[in-house]
């Protein structure tokens, strides 16, 4: 009864073992690289040309502007359908969640800005290689340095409130998941830290246009300052910049967005322009174009060659809300607002044709910085040269006026003749001067600040610090959209916390 | 890798490389700039691997049957792959490391049996059962990091995987479900979900803090099959001959990420069945329509969480060989047949395909894969 016959039985174990003889991975980088850290930092050359690339992450944060108005009273995010730019949409909506791209683009490039900054900051003394690099203007150079790590932490700040805080070196993979959020008053003080040494060697005049000045740095503190209600400090170093004599208003408040006109009584603005044309739809706003300026221009819109715009993708429309807050005879709304139709009622020689806003259209279009012909190159939509006036003269009298109407012993006189400049250059006449005090007075310079500002990327963060959010943006609610979410990536991966009713 | 060292990048803007634009331009004059272009990893080793396995062959019944029993254990020691690194690191490309460890073991049982009844009929067909467990046994030294993966695009980018410590290599990460909100009355006594109305999807508040956030992300599937099983059969009859091979996955999830969700753009059939009123569907699949999605319905869920498994008959053909003496004085043996490929898919699967290869993060994921190809084939073996 032998029916079950076993043929063979055998056992396998077979073990492979892949593995080199030694434990790490022997790479040599000049494989990939023709240049290492090691080789660089050698000369003045290697040292002012890595302080270019500290400038670079601003132009790449371009929604931060577009953002400031959206999530305000002063603007919609438009776009083509309501499942268009969802990151600007959810944000205008106030239905914004910790997946956001935009907010997480903002994030990632102002680290990026800050690292680059740090890596400069580790080899300030002594290169990677030991070596002392010497050379005239080198404090200076890092001057602009840190402003620039100032401005990208301020920026953190305002979007994200507490946030991680570094400032020795450029954090490396093993850093990764290995930080906190500090608290806001850490960081801020790093801000003041890094300004106040930035003002004390930069020059009062760039050769280059463009480039960070002492002024920039001291409005910038200013800025500062008035976010921490730190007043007094604020007065005193606005005034430095008044009192330096080395700005006017320009005359014409359209004339400052004449783009032949670029930076000429702006104390620091975001550079763009259409001489390198850039191709890359993989990442839009890393060329040297202006991508915003496209975003906001009107879809399909034709007409003769005299007419001065170029289409766009009817995103970041102004509000009627924000159009009728101009009194009559305020030649800042025209410069501001663009009323597509009664412009094209008035201009019948142009031929003008063009699609209405197809979502959450208000006819109105954000004029300041409307793409127009003749101002980019290569890709059109990516290459528009519009820089963004981050910080103008009539932006430092307005802090000024505020500083002083707030200061502890408040000098009202002189916040009006700040506030009041602004006001003769936008009326041309002195008829519209501002004689209240004291809190009326300080309503008055808010006030004036949406209307000066406008689709400057400002009036979100005016409306959180002054605490008039609440009351003016339909959908916010108090204690949460102060701040905007940290992104999921960051508290999934490195285990950050959330901003509260995220 | 020599810590030490890292490359550096220079040069001018790129036109239209995917490589990142350093310089920058002030007054219109582009000057340009140099940064770090790679990320030292530290602690770069190679990947080990170690597989073990055991197992016998016997036959019996006259050497009718046969079986085939494997048990194996692979176990890969500091996977190399591209991790998820902090935000805050900056733009620089993330170098490649040793994630993680992972195991997978199971068994593999093969059955077969061959029969010649009679003169001219010869039977023989074989069934191959393969169940494993597969899991993650290490990431870093804390076992805390987590490796996203499988992004899609729904208007959003949107990350359905995850690498953890403890669970199966790119699970599905998301929330859990529980029907549609019908009336306000639900949304007012369910836990707090911003942007919620009246049809839309409910969503499982799975801490239990009172509030859906992100920390209800729980586990809603896994690509891996619990098993699979592969059937071959051959016939022969006279000078004809047959083969069949089926293949099936039982237990493989797939996460359907195939629709764009843009305004304007076409729908799947299902849609007619969504939510239109009080009481008209429960199905998390389908809530209401709306061009606007405060409650973000879309988001990562067990909506899109399919039974991905199928029965594939990958393969059917017939062949009929000439007898020898009408051909032998051309040639030795000739052969004609036909055959189809993917011949049918048998699945409750909504998509094209539910057999979706992927890279460890991307198992399971179906943006959208084309589907194999059915073929129909006529051919001829010919032997000189």
């Amino acid at each position: 009864m032998k029916k079950l016959i076993i043929a063979t039985l055998g056992l396998a174990l077979t073990a492979t073992f892949f593995s080199s003889c030694k434990k790490w991975v022997d790479y040599n980088p000049h494989e990939d690289y023709r240049i290492t850290d090691l080789d660089y930092l050698k000369s003045e050359s290697d040292y002012r040309t890595m302080a270019v690339s500290v400038y670079t992450p601003l132009q790449w944060r371009n929604q931060a502007v577009p953002v400031g108005d959206i999530a305000s009273d002063n603007a919609v995010s438009g776009g083509e359908n309501a499942s268009d730019v969802l990151s600007l949409q959810q944000i205008d909506d106030y239905t914004l969640t910790p997946v956001n791209s935009t907010l997480t683009e903002l994030w990632q490039a102002a680290y990026e800005g800050i690292n680059r900054a740090n890596y400069m900051h580790q080899y300030k003394q002594t290169n990677k290689a030991g070596e002392t690099i010497n050379f005239a203007g080198k404090d200076a150079l890092y001057g602009e340095i840190y402003f620039l790590r100032a401005y990208y932490y301020f920026h953190l700040v305002r979007f994200f409130g507490d946030v991680p805080l570094f400032t020795d070196k450029r954090l490396g993979l093993s850093e990764s998941q290995s930080l906190q959020r500090a608290p806001k008053a850490d960081v801020y003080k790093q801000i003041e830290t890094d300004l106040t040494a930035a003002i004390a060697t930069l020059p009062a005049v760039q050769v280059e246009k463009g480039r960070i000045t002492k002024y920039a740095a001291q409005a910038l503190l200013g800025k500062v300052y008035l976010y921490q209600s730190k007043f007094d400090a604020a007065a005193t170093v606005l005034e430095s910049v008044i009192t330096s004599n080395a700005f006017s208003l320009v005359s014409n408040f359209s004339g400052m967005y004449c783009n032949r006109r670029k930076r000429t009584r702006i104390s620091f603005e975001i550079q763009y322009s259409n001489t390198s044309p850039y191709y890359n739809w993989g990442g839009v706003t890393r060329g040297q174009g202006n991508l915003s300026v496209q975003q906001c221009g009107i879809r399909g819109l034709n007409g003769s060659a005299a007419m001065p715009y170029a289409a766009g993708w009817s995103t970041n429309l102004p509000t009627a809300n924000l159009a009728n807050a101009y009194a009559a005879g305020d030649q800042r709304k025209a410069a501001t607002i663009l009323d597509i139709e009664a412009y094209k009622t008035a201009n019948p020689s142009f031929g003008i044709t063009y699609q209405v806003a197809p979502f959450k259209n208000t006819g109105l279009y954000n004029q300041k910085y409307l793409p127009r012909k003749g101002e980019t190159s290569g890709q059109v939509e990516l290459n528009y040269l519009n820089n963004f006036r981050t910080i103008r003269y009539a932006e430092v009298l307005l802090m000024a006026a505020e500083a002083f109407n707030r200061s502890t012993s408040p000098n009202d006189t002189k916040a009006q003749g700040y506030l009041n400049q602004v006001r003769q250059r936008a009326f041309s006449d002195n008829l519209h001067n501002i004689t209240a005090t004291g809190a009326t007075l300080k309503q008055a310079i808010w006030d004036e600040r949406r209307l000066e500002l406008a689709m400057e990327g400002d009036r979100f963060f005016d409306l959180v610090r002054t605490g008039q959010a609440a009351t003016k943006i339909t959908g916010f609610q108090s204690g949460k959209n102060e701040l905007f979410p940290i992104p999921q990536q960051e508290v999934t991966i490195s285990g950050l916390t959330q901003n509260p009713g995220y | 890798m020599d810590p030490q060292y890292v490359g550096i990048v220079t040069g001018g803007p790129s036109y239209g490389s995917t490589a990142n634009s350093n310089g920058y331009s002030f007054n219109d004059v582009f000057f340009p700039g140099s940064t770090v272009g790679s990320a030292a990893n530290e602690a770069l080793r190679w990947e080990k691997q170690l597989q073990v396995n055991a197992g016998f062959d016997m036959t019996f019944f006259k050497r009718r049957f046969s079986l085939t029993a494997d048990y194996f254990q692979k176990k890969v020691d500091g996977l190399l792959f591209t991790p998820s690194a902090s935000l805050y690191l900056g733009t620089v490309p993330i170098p490649t490391a040793n994630i993680g460890s992972t195991k997978s073991s199971g068994i593999d049982l093969t059955l077969g049996y061959n029969q010649t009844i009679g003169k001219s009929f010869k039977l023989n067909t074989s069934f191959t059962f393969t169940t494993a467990k597969n899991e993650v046994t290490a990431t870093n030294s804390d076992g805390t990091a987590k490796i996203l993966g499988g992004y899609y695009f729904n208007g959003q980018s949107q990350s359905v995987t995850v690498f953890e410590k403890g669970q199966t290599p790119g699970y599905f990460l998301g929330y859990k479900t529980m029907g549609l909100f019908q009336n306000a009355a639900e949304i007012a006594a369910a836990p707090v979900q911003t942007g919620a109305v009246p049809g839309d999807i409910r969503f499982v508040d799975v801490n239990g803090d009172g509030v859906i956030s992100a920390a209800d992300q729980t586990k809603i599937g896994d690509p891996f099959p619990d098993f699979t099983i592969g059937w071959n059969l051959g016939l022969e009859f006279k000078n004809f001959d047959f083969t069949a091979f089926t293949y099936a996955s039982v237990g493989n999830d797939v996460y359907s990420a195939l629709e764009r969700n843009a305004n304007y753009s076409n729908k799947y059939r299902a849609i007619l069945a969504r939510w239109t009123g009080e009481n008209t569907t429960n199905d998390s699949r389908y809530p209401r329509y709306s061009f606007t999605d405060a409650n973000s319905n879309i988001r990562v869920s067990d909506r899109y969480v399919e039974d991905g498994s199928f029965i594939k008959i990958k393969n059917l053909q017939l062949g009929y060989t000439f007898p020898a003496k009408m051909t032998k004085n051309v040639f030795s043996r000739l052969r004609f047949y036909v055959q189809v490929k993917n011949a049918i898919t048998l699945t409750k699967y909504s998509g094209f395909d539910p057999e979706i290869a992927g890279g460890i993060l991307d198992s399971g994921i179906d943006r959208g894969a084309y589907p194999q190809a059915r073929t129909y084939s006529v051919g001829l073996d010919i032997k000189l």
